[in-house]
């Protein structure tokens, strides 16, 4: 018989993680009836107030096509990527990985940025080009469109999205599709038939969670959508949270967010819905799995053009911007010029500036990443090894946290921190921050992790249970090595993000905790864009770089590089990957 | 109005007049006035204070510690941090509330926010005239003592598209047609309620619906945004924020000549929970020294319009003045937020 001892930390943690996203979920909800700014009172006029709003239907339906057009260009980018790194012999695996790492540390408003400047109808560098630039209709392109936000955000997104879909693409059997091609069906009616229904949990959960995100998140929306009156909901709650006079409308706010709860209420259900057949998606045995990449053939060079093209529009873009950025002394549209004030100044204070802030960073990045995977990783196994219906709604509570506005979720924690502070004096400490952090990713952390677990038969507990082997060992010693890859993506999104979160420490600092990102805000706020640039452009360098370090460190570049050239060295791949237990275990 | 703009300055003046004499470099504590040599010792024991209010560049943060252990003759460990005023304000009158302590020891930021912060019991009441000897005319309430002079409602140009000559010169000078689109301002109601007290509300009121009519502005999220798109030359115009310090690098920006203007002030508050209140107080006593004031503009470009030769009292001269006030601020801030913000479809 298994025994249960140990396994309580894992529920322990499990029921830690899903206490921190209840103080963010309560936080908004007890906010949405509080009067304003004074959270504990009650009042039903905010959700009055919003219901009575005659925009608020257009607004929803414009929130509802910012999100489905944002998934829908993010996962024309993200779904041919994480096939060509998983499935492929694609030649520039690494690259792709290190380019789609870079990007995560490239701000959002800077991607947005750089596409003003090329095509805003007055000035914009593309307009000009082709004479055609004016206000009402008259430039050849008008990037205040609704149309490129949603696109926008989709290249923004496109490599957290390959990120969490990395998993369960590697998981797959891949002795399924060679079967169906031995048999003659066609690699498109493979795909079809074969490899999507296989990945539809890991491909679905990536789609619902980042149709949350594209509604929630303010970067593109503000630069883009604000000037061009692309009203949607993330502009509502910007307003209610940024009032110069009184207090921030939490109430508003929070009555707004509960209308994004809604939105993520109907994606939960489905995916609850399809929790429920979880068995229909597992593919990892006790059997080995063969793994034999397609060859591209021919078709590299399009797939290649292809990656080119995401790279062009989501990368060097937005780097060759942030360049002209720390070079010229302040703020200006490209020419030559501009050209003749060219300095590396810039470069030389960033460094001066950088050292505190940097050593903060670094420290929020390892609590973020710790406090999310040891939560989401308890969390998983917990929902997806469990067939008990309170652990399937537990995970749909995870999945409303991203729907909670950022501000409204930083402000919780901050009460939090306050609250228990006579017993655990975190408020005020960079610590809080990072924990706050972590719990913002962890619905990104489980959906990666979910995904991957979902394919492991549940025949390999059972087994390992049959085996006397404890539920921890289990864990430990079945789960955990499966979950590799999961948990590797997912601590990388984890610190990439805490790396360049500004909202968080912003509101949850006091002035002592300067992070780069709040550095970065604040020399831009005094108009010396030329060193945030500059400061940006290195951590780009930074992340990239600890990115590449780790993935080669924690040995995941063995599924990243080209097992065909790799056969050809060594020989063929030993059958079975998976560690599993044995009896004695 | 005018009066009291004329009253203000020159009790400013005075005050100056005053202080210059402590200005001459390093004052020695001797020279110091009986009450804040008192606090000095106190102040070294203390030796670390933390500023909540200002967003400001590392090198502009290292400036402004390097003069004031100049100033004081001992070394003093300065931090300084910015973020949103308002929910900040909420937050520390819950953890001093709640007896947490908040983690800085003055606030240093705009009427809006310190009415509120007076109200909750947050920060101190400090008799600074009676203690410290600061004149009067400084004196923000029973609690704060003024920094320096701001405004949310300045407008820049760009020279590249709008010559010297066709720069509007008066507030109805951006209802002309040849702006329409033109005009950057930031998604926020404060620039109107500023310059309400300059023209009056009415007027004030009238302007905002005739630019939202004619659609001559386009509204960005914050106000750093609006003055880079005047600098990129994607708009002609912006409506909130200054460029003295663009102006200063050489960029082909300008600030509009437009008359009456309208400022406000910045003031200091000291915490009810600090750590460091003898270094509060001579932080706040410094700033309003002529050093201080010395400092503000070389390391921030900022001070009183009334400190001679600096950007804003270049600006401000031979126009006519409409003051913000506290007292405004708390009788119409709220009424004229709603209002405005329904004007320009904010919620």
């Amino acid at each position: 018989m298994a025994r249960p001892t140990g396994i309580v930390w894992v529920f322990g943690f499990a029921f830690l993680g899903l206490a921190f996203i209840v103080v963010s979920l309560l936080g908004n909800v007890v906010g949405s009836f509080s009067i304003e700014g004074d959270i504990g009172t009650f009042t039903l006029a905010n959700y009055v107030d919003m219901l009575a709003d005659d925009e608020l239907l257009p607004v929803l339906l414009r929130t509802i096509i910012l999100g489905l057009g944002s998934i829908v260009f993010m996962m024309v980018f993200a779904f041919p990527f994480a096939w060509l790194i998983t499935r492929t012999d694609f030649p520039w695996k690494g690259a792709l990985f290190t380019l789609l790492t870079a990007k995560l540390a490239i701000p959002g408003f800077i991607t947005a940025m750089a596409y003003v400047w090329l095509f805003n109808p007055t000035s914009g560098l593309v307009n000009k080009m082709l004479g055609a630039t004016g206000v009402d209709g008259a430039a050849a392109f008008d990037v205040y469109q609704l149309s490129w936000v949603c696109f926008l955000q989709g290249v923004v997104l496109t490599p957290a999205c390959v990120f969490m879909m990395l998993p369960a693409f590697r998981n797959m059997d891949a002795s399924l599709e060679e079967a169906a091609w031995v048999s003659g069906v066609s690699r498109a009616r493979t795909i079809r038939r074969i490899v999507l229904p296989l990945l539809a949990p890991g491909v679905v959960a990536a789609a619902l969670f980042f149709f949350v995100i594209a509604i929630e998140i303010f970067d593109i929306v503000g630069l883009i959508g604000l000037p061009g009156g692309v009203d949607v909901l993330v502009i509502w709650i910007y307003d209610a949270m940024h009032p110069m006079i009184g207090l921030p409308n939490f109430g508003l706010a929070g009555a707004i967010g509960m209308m994004l709860f809604l939105l993520c209420g109907i994606a939960i259900a489905f995916y609850v819905r399809m929790l429920r057949q979880a068995d229909r998606y597992a593919v990892v045995g006790g059997k080995g799995r063969r793994f034999s990449p397609q060859p591209l053939g021919r078709w590299r060079w399009v797939a290649g053009a292809y990656v080119g093209l995401w790279v062009l529009l989501a990368v060097v873009v937005p780097v060759i911007t942030l360049v002209w950025v720390a070079l010229v002394p302040y703020l200006q549209a490209f020419s030559i010029a501009a050209m003749s004030t060219m300095t590396l100044a810039s470069f030389g204070d960033a460094i001066d500036y950088m050292m505190g802030p940097l050593q903060n960073t670094l420290i929020i990045m390892a609590g973020a990443i710790v406090v999310s995977i040891v939560l989401a990783t308890s969390i998983s196994w917990v929902v997806t090894r469990s067939r008990s219906p309170a652990a399937r709604w537990s995970d749909a509570l995870v999945f409303l946290a991203p729907a909670v506005p950022t501000m409204v979720a930083g402000v919780a924690f901050q009460f939090l921190g306050i609250s228990i502070y006579h017993w655990i004096p975190l408020y005020g400490t960079i610590w809080l921050i990072a924990i706050a952090m972590g719990t913002r990713m962890l619905a990104y952390c489980t959906r990666t992790m979910n995904a991957s677990s979902l394919q492991i038969r549940f025949e390999l507990d059972e087994a390992a249970r049959a085996s006397g082997v404890s539920q921890l060992v289990a864990f430990r010693r079945v789960f955990l090595p499966i979950m590799a890859p999961a948990l590797f993506y997912a601590a990388l999104m984890s610190g990439m993000l805490a790396a360049r979160d500004l909202t968080l420490p912003l509101i949850m600092s006091a002035g002592k905790t300067h992070t780069i990102s709040t550095l970065i805000f604040d020399l831009q706020t005094n108009g010396d864009q030329n060193a945030a640039g500059a400061i940006a452009i290195y951590m780009i360098v930074l992340l990239a770089v600890l990115a590449v370090f780790a993935h080669r460190m924690t040995g995941m570049s063995e599924l990243g590089v080209d097992y065909s050239t790799r056969r050809k060295r060594r020989g063929p791949r030993p059958r079975a990957r998976t560690p599993i237990p044995s009896p004695a275990e | 109005m005018l009066r009291r703009s004329i009253r203000h300055a020159g009790a400013l003046a005075l005050a100056a007049m005053a202080l210059t004499t402590l200005a001459a470099g390093p004052v020695e504590a001797r020279e110091l006035p009986p009450g804040v040599q008192a606090l000095i010792e106190g102040a070294k024991k203390e030796g670390e204070l933390t500023v909540y209010g200002r967003t400001l560049k590392p090198s502009a943060v290292r400036a402004f510690s390097k003069r004031l252990d100049a100033f004081y003759g001992f070394p003093i460990k300065l931090n300084m941090g910015g973020g949103f005023h308002t929910k900040k304000a909420a937050e520390a009158a819950l953890a001093i509330k709640k007896g947490v302590p908040t983690g800085f020891d003055v606030f240093w930021t705009s009427y809006s926010t310190s009415v509120r912060l007076e109200r909750s019991g947050a920060v101190q009441k400090v008799d600074w005239v009676k203690e410290l000897g600061i004149p009067a005319s400084l004196r923000a309430s029973e609690y704060g003592i003024k920094s320096h002079d701001v405004s949310l409602c300045f407008v820049t140009y760009n020279t590249n598209l709008v010559k010297d000559s066709e720069a509007p010169r008066s507030w109805d000078d951006l209802l002309d047609p040849k702006w329409k689109g033109r005009i950057a301002m930031p998604r926020s109601p404060s620039p109107w309620i500023y310059l309400a007290t300059a023209i009056g509300e009415e007027k004030a009121t009238a302007l905002l619906t005739e630019i939202m009519a004619k659609g001559q502005a386009k509204m960005m999220a914050r106000f750093p945004d609006v003055r880079g798109k005047v600098l990129t030359g994607e708009f002609a115009l912006s409506i909130g924020t200054d460029a003295f310090k663009q102006i200063r690098q050489g960029a082909p920006v300008k600030m509009a000549p437009i008359d009456p203007i309208a400022l406000s002030n910045w003031s200091f508050y000291l915490m009810s929970d600090t750590k460091s209140p003898n270094l509060a107080k001579l932080w706040a006593y410094w700033i309003a020294t002529s050093d201080g004031q010395q400092a503000l503009n070389e390391i921030d470009g900022t001070g009183f319009v009334t400190t001679e030769g600096n950007d804003l009292n270049k600006l401000a001269a031979g126009k006519k003045i409409g003051w913000l006030t506290r007292e405004y601020v708390q009788e119409n801030g709220l009424r004229l937020r709603k209002k405005y913000g329904k004007i320009m479809g904010l919620r």
